[in-house]
């Protein structure tokens, strides 16, 4: 257990809205990090991922959605509960594949470590983000 | 030669849960009769990987009558037991759509409000008190929510309000007070595969709106398709623990009786639910 707020949820959430707050489509971060844990809870994470993935790359939209699943793989793969389960493996394209493998219970964790960690990142972005 | 057919029709199919679930659900997916479940859980995915939309929203669904019935006689029961004779129960009929929770997340991009243990279309009790309040609020006060705080002690008593408003004055109760009348969920009354059906709107200037385009014929219109409950009567109900009187319009009537009035002109006159401003959510 590390001694960290929330288990360095919070720090990493931090880096993740200050890096993305002077870039083209921070308003969209700061607006799909506050929709992230409702998506997830109506549909499930690989649906949301699957959501996610399908946003073109050349507009604003894809771009935040992307910067999204991106910061929250590097969260799943640094964090101490699921590091395990990806082993830096994954890269966001062949996220939705990879979730969908595991079992019921690993992919439970995930999801419940992908909600904790946008409760803080939804924080920030509203913090830090301006409209 | 049909094996390679098979395995290939898969990956481009994708149902979007954990791998032990997926086995469960090819096996059990005719049996499911909980339509929420089936309309938000059971995602696929087409052959570019994307979201399959159209297959969601087609997705069949049979509502099982008797737990319907059995949740109705439920809520009517415990009105009862709670309320005594201070409840009100009244059945209004959809004029043409009704959709409520069109706007809620989902990887859809619409949505409708379903109960999470049942699956019916349903409108949440809270919905109903706030459409309620913002109609009293519109047609009573001039849209001056202030005005209606700090002025109808009828307000105050019916919807609830705090000590002070946003600007720190006075309401008319002078006190922190929760609502007198509890709004009930409201069910449908009977549904079968005819009362929810596929709907659509499709802006033409999407691109005008975000401000890339003047506006113009040549842009493309954008088909998007969402639920709508339709064909079906709802049953609301009302209670209140101590029966108030009050005076309003210079008439005496109960605080339970006013607010069946305000609900009725509210579903009759307002609307409730998403897109009443084009008609729809409206009850006769």
């Amino acid at each position: 257990m590390s001694s960290k707020l929330d288990n360095g949820r919070a720090s990493f959430a931090f880096q993740c809205a200050d890096t993305t707050k002077q870039l083209s489509y921070a308003k969209e971060y700061k607006q799909y990090s506050k929709k992230l844990p409702m998506m997830i809870k109506t549909n499930g994470l690989a649906a949301t991922f699957a959501f996610m993935l399908s946003k073109d790359q050349n507009k604003n939209e894809g771009k935040a959605y992307h910067k999204l699943g991106d910061d929250i793989l590097y969260w799943l793969k640094t964090c101490n509960t699921t590091n395990d389960i990806f082993q830096n493996k994954s890269t966001f394209k062949d996220l939705v594949q990879d979730v969908i493998n595991l079992d019921s219970f690993k992919y439970n964790l995930i999801t419940q470590e992908t909600i904790n960690f946008l409760l803080w990142l939804r924080r920030f972005t509203e913090g830090l983000i301006n409209d | 030669m049909t094996n390679v057919k098979n395995t290939s029709s898969e990956i481009n199919e994708i149902i979007l849960v954990p791998e032990d679930t997926r086995e469960l659900v090819k096996s059990l997916l005719s049996k499911v009769d909980n339509f929420s479940l089936k309309y938000n859980k059971y995602i696929l995915t087409d052959k570019e990987g994307k979201i399959n939309k159209k297959s969601a929203m087609s997705s069949s669904f049979a509502f099982p009558a008797k737990l319907l019935n059995n949740k109705i006689s439920e809520l009517e029961q415990a009105a009862k037991s709670l309320f005594g004779t201070n409840k009100v129960i009244f059945t209004k009929s959809v004029v043409d759509k009704l959709i409520v929770g069109l706007g809620t997340e989902s990887v859809l991009e619409t949505s409708i409000t379903l109960h999470h243990i049942y699956g019916f279309p349903y409108i949440p009790g809270q919905s109903i008190k706030g459409a309620v309040r913002n109609y009293v609020i519109k047609f009573y006060f001039d849209s001056d929510e202030e005005k209606a705080l700090t002025q109808s002690k009828t307000f105050c008593l019916l919807f609830g309000c705090n000590k002070e408003t946003e600007s720190k004055k006075k309401s008319a109760l002078n006190e922190d007070y929760e609502g007198s009348v509890v709004f009930f969920d409201a069910f449908p009354t009977f549904l079968d595969n005819q009362v929810i059906s596929i709907d659509i709107m499709n802006p033409h200037y999407g691109e005008y709106y975000q401000d890339l385009e003047p506006p113009a014929d040549y842009l493309q219109p954008t088909p998007i398709n969402f639920l709508v409950v339709t064909n079906t009567d709802f049953k609301f109900i009302l209670g209140t623990y101590k029966n108030i009187e009050v005076e309003w319009n210079d008439n005496k009537l109960s605080l339970l009786e006013l607010a069946r009035q305000f609900t009725e002109e509210t579903l009759t006159k307002y609307g409730i639910g998403a897109k009443t401003s084009v008609g729809y959510g409206y009850f006769k």
